[in-house]
């Protein structure tokens, strides 16, 4: 991979940018210089932080994947396997994972205390109950906020599969609401064509002049922000591509899979690739009240490939260093197996696994008893779960964000970090 | 509200009716100065408050176009054409502001524009569930036009219950939140009293001192009664209201529990009508049936705000009303209202909640006097010279931060007083607490029995009903059946007529036994009924011991909430002023900061070239001084050589002498020797031969010794001449070690002193910075200099689309429909009224389709829906909106006489910028934006129609057209 840190990186021009302006560009009334310097020193202390959500959409059985319980009356067919973490086993549908374990971590004692789809994929992607009246930001518009970078043009927030906006950003705004992502580039995102790239570089000249004039009048953070966002479009015209996956060789859409999981992963490792703070993909659907088996040997078989191939990947490519995966589902499955051979709806004892940023490679936190029916060590909730990928991702969980005087935190107050996961 | 004059009130309320029978603006401003009789216009003692409590320094007044712009935005949602621009430019009347103002005023734009404003503030773009935007808008609209007092519009809000007599439109509010009593909760404490209540749900607020969980339940009280009802998908849905529930809380941190009846905040609890179980009422609920209750605890909330005069609604719609002009509240946000968030002038903005109460409520009156004072007229420019204010600023600290140290020592004694006076509540709600349970028994009690009354008296109905029916059939049949008889008597052959009497005798006779057995039944259900109706009497009468009983300790409470408020009110009063000098204080400080950092930045702006220039010098003497060093160590590099070299050649030569000399001696000497031999053997040839050849050795040594002893002077010399060149060169050389020494030193110095100077510039700078930051921060939150705020969306939109010449691109084309589908006859052109009815219904059309043309812009540059509408985000969606998207781009394509054809038509640069700039920016271009402008053209003067385009795209994408300033 290409070092991000040699010299024409967007983010070095930027900071040469801001301290130049700082030290040599004399002083101005209206300046933003309180505004500039956390955004410099920024600039130049982190690398872009991103999250990948991988969400098993219905509730993945965890029997079935990361805490299985073979031959006990719960556990079901399949056996487990030892993976690249010694002492960790997973289910056997889980093979090509399985070697890739020892990147990964397994938190085994969630109890949300719900089995409501609706519920459940509301504590899971916002990390607090659902409460009437009151709406809080998606993990993606959190992520997208806090990990925001000023020289960074691409949308915050991604969720795939989709086409439309989404509207879970609660109080932090439409700016880090989801954008819905089918494989193509934003939209007015192509020069018109009866415009050629010098004209339009004249106008954007123009532009900037009248925009320098008023900002000796006054200058403001919220005219910096404007004048900028046009800054970003045009270096955001530059990367279309990057929303194509189609751009990616043949032997790569080989090695994720042919089928929509394997290109939305494909899709994922494009985007975050580039610097993407946020993206959720999707693998539909775990809700096995029939036939649960039949259906993780078959689903699982799709995700294995894919999520193997992501995660070694990522790996490979010294991206897992910087970015947050978590598999997860609205809730687990009970372990009790049902009379049409199904599991049912279960937040009582489940697990999620995750990995990348700080998490600690290899970790396996909480425990359940030996038939999986309930936790008996270290439990957790999706609070905590949500405060930890914040962490991981080397924020303060416990900080707040202020929107327009407002201060919202950025988690639940009433939770907190499982510390021992994070490095 | 007992502090309130309520027949004062009455007599305002009449006196107000009477005015608006004026109907016109005029006569409302007209009244208005009646009012105040005695004293000066509002604007005017707005001024006078202003001018006393401004620290700091402040922005000079605007110019007629920068007024222009923002009063335009402020009071009809755009930016005025370009004909109103250069009418208004050309326009020499001195009051010509003033008349600005009024016209707007009076103008159907302007009723537009604040039901547009006040439906986003309200709903925060819910809309369309049950009511439409569209439909609340119309409301809205009729308010403003007819302008209504601000309370009676509040009122109509909370009292709607999705009736059409009851205001259908604005039953939106509760019914696009579902109404949902949380959320009903916050919303009424943010829209209608300024405080956001919603951490205060589950315990007194963790951030905010002033927000208690009481306060919440206190408001939640008044809707947790309230429900959605819709039992048929296919009819609107309405309100209902149960006539039961309390508001009971516990603190999940304290454990502190209570319980409260509704109350408003900083009011005590509302008295409430009692019922006896069973009768309250109007409307019982059922499955199907709407519930409405005697006592309406949501009208009681409607009642208390449409009577006016409570301190936080008053405030919160002043300080609204004061956001929607000046961009941002005198209370930042508008939703946090609370003492450690004290108003920017505080006397100021009571001074608009009284005034506006005084005045009824009238929005339009409070809006015209904040846009003639001064403060509204403001540059949003600081002034260049801050040295006056910083004097001045100087002086005051000291006063200011012993003021705030008095306030925190009063803050202090009167939290002690309200924390024991809470105690003391506290006390009383728990001695009231058993009696509550008591009464809370018996209440059940009596509701338990009129739920028996209910069922049995349902259940006689039900009996009689069906008794009734049977007892109609039986009377029915026998009556056939007599009938039929008497038939037969006369027909007596007719054996099927016997049969069929016969038959009717029986059914007759069957039914009969049948409605006796149902009335029997009617009988016996009436027992238990009448049992029932007995036992709730009882039931009832036993509630009122209980009644009475806990009748003084409710006393008790109401005065000690009273007296518990009261003190509330003290502590945040004092603590509102040590916030507020707090804040002056950081502003001031800030200002002091900047002004040191600014003259140190200067100072040292000012010193720094001599000291560049001194770095400069020492660095060329070093580097020259280095280099003489280099040379005279080279020069003594080549005089050691030199010296060695002729040292060497010359002990080389006198050692060859030496040698030489020895030869010769010795050579000389075996010659003789040899000599005298021969003479001995004069005959022996080899003799002679020697004798021959040490000869000329002889000689040849000789010669060889003249020739050294020739050349030994010049090497002498030569070596002699080496030494003293050495001995120059050592000189030399120490000498410029000594120099080079010297000036390395000075060189270092004086790198050190710019490094450290440059650094301390740096520092300085970023000081001046950020201290910039804080003051522009600071006198834009105390009005010092306007606020620099974006235009909503549909402010950019409108406003896009009346620069550009597309609302007259709509005109035109509503026009076409309109007369197209109802022409106007010749009689009806020269008919005045039915022209201007023509003109008004195109002007609506018109601007119906711009505004729906906006929802692009709302999706883009709105808020989320359900949440606050006023934060600030620009996104690169939107920049590619603008730089790419279909929209825009047509707009500036030329066409007819829009703005980009207008301009293409004008020859001369001058003429074709200011007719941009004009339309665009309200103002006339620079020189320098004139040249700008016609220096593009020259550059693009292949395509001039693109270049015009390009010009105008960038104006309209350019800060000073996205911003309100």
């Amino acid at each position: 991979m290409k070092c991000q840190y040699s010299c024409q990186t967007g983010e070095h021009v930027l900071a040469r940018r801001d301290f130049l302006g700082m030290l040599t560009g004399g002083f101005v009334v209206g300046g933003l210089g309180a505004l500039a310097t956390p955004a410099a020193s920024a600039v130049l202390q982190k690398e872009q932080k991103r999250v990948l959500v991988v969400y098993m959409s219905g509730g993945l059985s965890q029997l079935e994947s990361w805490d299985p319980k073979p031959k006990t009356d719960t556990g079901g067919p399949f056996r487990a396997i030892p993976t690249a973490t010694p002492g960790t086993h997973i289910c056997e549908l889980l093979p090509k994972t399985a070697l890739h374990m020892d990147k990964l971590a397994l938190v085994r004692s969630i109890d949300t205390k719900n089995g409501d789809h609706g519920k459940g994929s509301y504590q899971m992607t916002y990390g607090r109950n659902k409460m009437p009246g009151v709406e809080y930001p998606h993990i993606g518009a959190v992520s997208a906020k806090a990990l925001e970078r000023s020289d960074n043009p691409l949308p915050g927030h991604i969720r795939i599969p989709g086409g439309s906006r989404g509207s879970d950003a609660a109080y932090l705004g439409p700016k880090y609401a989801s954008v819905g992502m089918n494989g193509k580039p934003p939209a007015n995102s192509a020069r018109a064509a009866n415009l050629t790239e010098q004209n339009d570089a004249l106008r954007n000249q123009f532009r900037r002049k009248v925009n320098d004039r008023f900002a000796l009048k006054r200058r403001t953070a919220e005219t910096d922000v404007y004048t900028q966002s046009y800054e970003q479009a045009k270096q955001l015209m530059e990367k279309r591509d990057v929303f194509d996956v189609e751009k990616e060789p043949a032997a790569e859409h080989e090695k994720y899979g042919k089928h929509d999981f394997g290109k939305h992963c494909l899709m994922a490792r494009r985007l975050l690739e580039h610097g993407i703070p946020f993206v959720q993909i999707s693998h539909s659907n775990y809700d096995t009240h029939n036939e649960n088996f039949n259906f993780h040997l078959e689903q699982l078989g799709e995700f294995d490939l894919s999520f193997a191939a992501l995660i070694g990947d990522l790996h490979e490519r010294g991206l897992l260093k910087s970015t947050l995966v978590v598999v997860m589902s609205e809730f687990g499955r009970t372990p009790r197996i049902n009379a049409r051979f199904g599991r049912d709806h279960w937040g009582t004892a489940w697990s999620v696994c995750l990995g990348g940023a700080k998490i600690q490679p290899g970790a396996v936190i909480g425990k359940t008893n030996d038939n999986g029916t309930k936790v008996i060590d270290r439990e957790v909730d999706h609070g905590d779960l949500f405060h930890t990928y914040l962490s991981a991702l080397d924020l303060d969980s416990r900080g707040s964000f202020d929107i327009g005087g407002r201060a919202q935190p950025m988690a639940d107050p009433a939770a907190g970090p499982i510390d021992e996961l994070i490095v | 509200m007992s502090a309130f004059d309520a027949a004062a009130f009455l007599r305002l309320r009449q006196l107000r009716a009477i005015a608006l029978l004026g109907l016109c603006v005029a006569a409302v401003s007209s009244f208005d100065s009646a009012l105040v009789l005695a004293q000066e216009p509002l604007h005017v003692r707005i001024n006078q408050i202003v001018e006393k409590s401004t620290l700091g320094p402040r922005g000079a007044k605007a110019d007629d176009v920068a007024f222009l712009r923002r009063i335009h935005l402020d009071l009809t949602g755009r930016i005025p054409s370009v004909e109103q621009t250069r009418a208004f430019l050309t326009d020499t009347a001195p009051d010509k502001r003033a008349k600005e103002v009024d016209r707007l005023l009076a103008s159907p734009d302007y009723a537009r524009h604040m039901a547009l404003v006040f439906d986003v503030m309200l709903m925060e773009r819910r809309g369309g569930a049950h009511v439409k935007s569209d439909e609340l808008r119309a409301w809205l609209r009729t308010a403003f036009e007819q302008n209504r007092p601000y309370r009676e519009i509040a009122r109509d809000f909370i009292a709607a219950d999705g009736t059409p007599e009851k205001q259908r439109a604005a039953s939106a509010f509760f019914l696009e939140r579902t109404a949902e009593p949380n959320l009903m909760t916050r919303e009424i404490g943010r829209m209608f009293f300024g405080i956001d209540l919603q951490c205060a749900q589950c315990h007194d607020h963790p951030n905010i001192d002033d927000y208690l969980q009481t306060d919440y339940y206190g408001l939640f009280a008044f809707v947790s009664r309230t429900t959605l009802f819709r039992p048929d998908a296919k009819k609107p849905a309405l309100l209902a209201e149960s006539s039961t529930g309390v508001a009971s809380f516990k603190s999940v941190f304290t454990d502190r529990q209570a319980i409260t009846g509704p109350r408003a905040p900083g009011s005590v609890e509302v008295t409430e009508a009692v019922f006896s179980p069973g009768d309250e009422y109007k409307i019982r609920p059922a499955k199907t049936v709407r519930g409405v209750p005697k006592f309406s605890r949501r009208e009681k909330l409607a009642e208390l705000i449409g009577a006016g005069g409570n301190r936080y609604f008053d405030r919160n719609i002043a300080n609204r009303l004061w956001a929607i002009m000046l961009g941002r509240g005198l209370v930042h946000p508008v939703d946090q209202h609370h003492s450690d968030n004290p108003p920017s002038i505080p006397a100021l903005l009571d001074l608009l909640s009284t005034e506006f109460a005084k005045s009824d409520y009238n929005v339009r009156s409070l809006l015209r006097e904040i846009a003639l004072s001064d403060i509204y007229q403001r540059s949003f420019q600081l002034p260049a010279d801050l040295a006056p204010s910083v004097e001045l600023a100087k002086k005051s600290i000291p006063e200011l931060k012993q003021l705030a140290e008095a306030a925190e020592k009063s803050v202090d004694e009167k939290q002690t007083k309200a924390d024991a006076l809470l105690e003391q509540l506290d006390a009383a709600l728990a001695e009231a607490r058993p009696l509550r349970v008591e009464l809370g028994k018996a209440v059940a009690a009596g509701q338990a029995a009129a739920k028996k009354r209910n069922d049995t008296a349902t259940a006689v109905a039900v009996a009689k009903g069906k008794f009734d029916a049977k007892q109609k059939q039986a009377t029915a049949v026998s009556e056939t059946a007599t009938k039929a008889k008497a038939a037969a008597a006369i027909l007596t052959e007719d054996t099927e007529l016997a049969a069929a009497t016969k038959t009717l005798e029986a059914k007759a006779a069957a039914l009969t036994v049948l409605a006796a057995k149902l009335k029997a039944a009617a009988e016996a259900a009436q027992k238990p009924a009448t049992a029932a109706e007995a036992a709730l009497a009882v039931a009832a009468k036993a509630i009122e011991p209980h009644l009475a009983k806990l009748a003084p300790f409710e006393a008790k409470i109401l005065e000690r909430r009273a007296v518990f408020i009261a003190a509330q009110r003290e502590l945040y009063s004092h603590r509102e002023t040590l916030r507020s000098t707090e804040r002056r204080v950081s502003f001031l400080e800030a200002l002091v900061a900047l002004d040191a950092s600014e003259r140190q930045v200067a100072t040292l702006t000012q010193a720094l070239p001599a000291t560049t220039a001194a770095a400069g010098a020492a660095q060329k003497e070093a580097t020259a001084a280095q280099t003489a060093l280099t040379a005279a160590t080279a020069a003594m590099k080549a005089a050691t050589a030199a010296a060695t070299t002729t040292g060497a050649t010359l002990a080389a030569t006198t050692k060859t002498l030496t040698e030489k000399q020895t030869a010769t001696k010795l050579v000389g000497e075996t010659l003789t020797s040899a000599r005298a031999s021969l003479k001995q053997l004069p005959q022996d040839a080899d003799l002679v031969q020697a004798v021959a050849k040490l000869d000329a050795s002889a000689a040849r040594i000789t010669k060889e010794l003249a020739a050294t002893k020739q050349v030994l002077p010049a090497q002498t010399k030569a070596a002699e001449d080496a030494k003293s060149v050495l001995a120059t060169a050592t000189a030399q050389l120490t000498t410029a070690t000594t120099t080079q020494q010297a000036a390395a030193k000075k060189n270092t110095e004086t790198a050190a002193m710019l490094t450290q100077m440059k650094t301390q510039l740096a520092a300085a700078t970023v000081t001046a910075n950020e201290s910039s930051a804080a003051v522009i921060a600071q006198a834009t939150a105390q009005f010092n200099i306007a606020y620099v705020d974006p235009l909503t969306p549909e402010q950019l939109a409108v406003s896009m689309m009346q620069a550009t010449g597309r609302v007259e691109q709509l005109r035109a084309g509503e026009a076409a429909r309109i007369n197209k589908a109802a022409p106007l006859n010749e009689a009806d052109l020269k008919d005045a009224a039915k022209v201007a009815a023509r003109e008004k219904e195109i002007d609506e059309a018109t601007w119906a389709k711009a505004l729906a043309s906006s929802a692009g812009f709302v999706s883009l540059f709105g808020g989320q829906k359900g949440q606050p509408q006023d934060a600030f985000f620009a996104t690169v969606d939107q920049a590619l909106f603008f730089a790419n998207g279909g929209d825009v781009q047509s707009w500036l394509a030329p066409s007819g006489t829009n703005l980009t054809a207008r301009a293409l038509k004008l020859e001369d640069p001058k003429a074709l910028a200011e007719e941009l700039y004009l339309s665009l920016f309200t103002r006339l271009p620079t020189d320098e934006e004139v040249r700008e402008t016609a220096d593009y053209l020259a550059q693009r003067k292949e395509d001039r129609s693109a270049a015009v385009q390009e010009i105008a795209w960038a104006l309209i994408t350019s800060s000073e057209f996205r911003f309100h300033h």
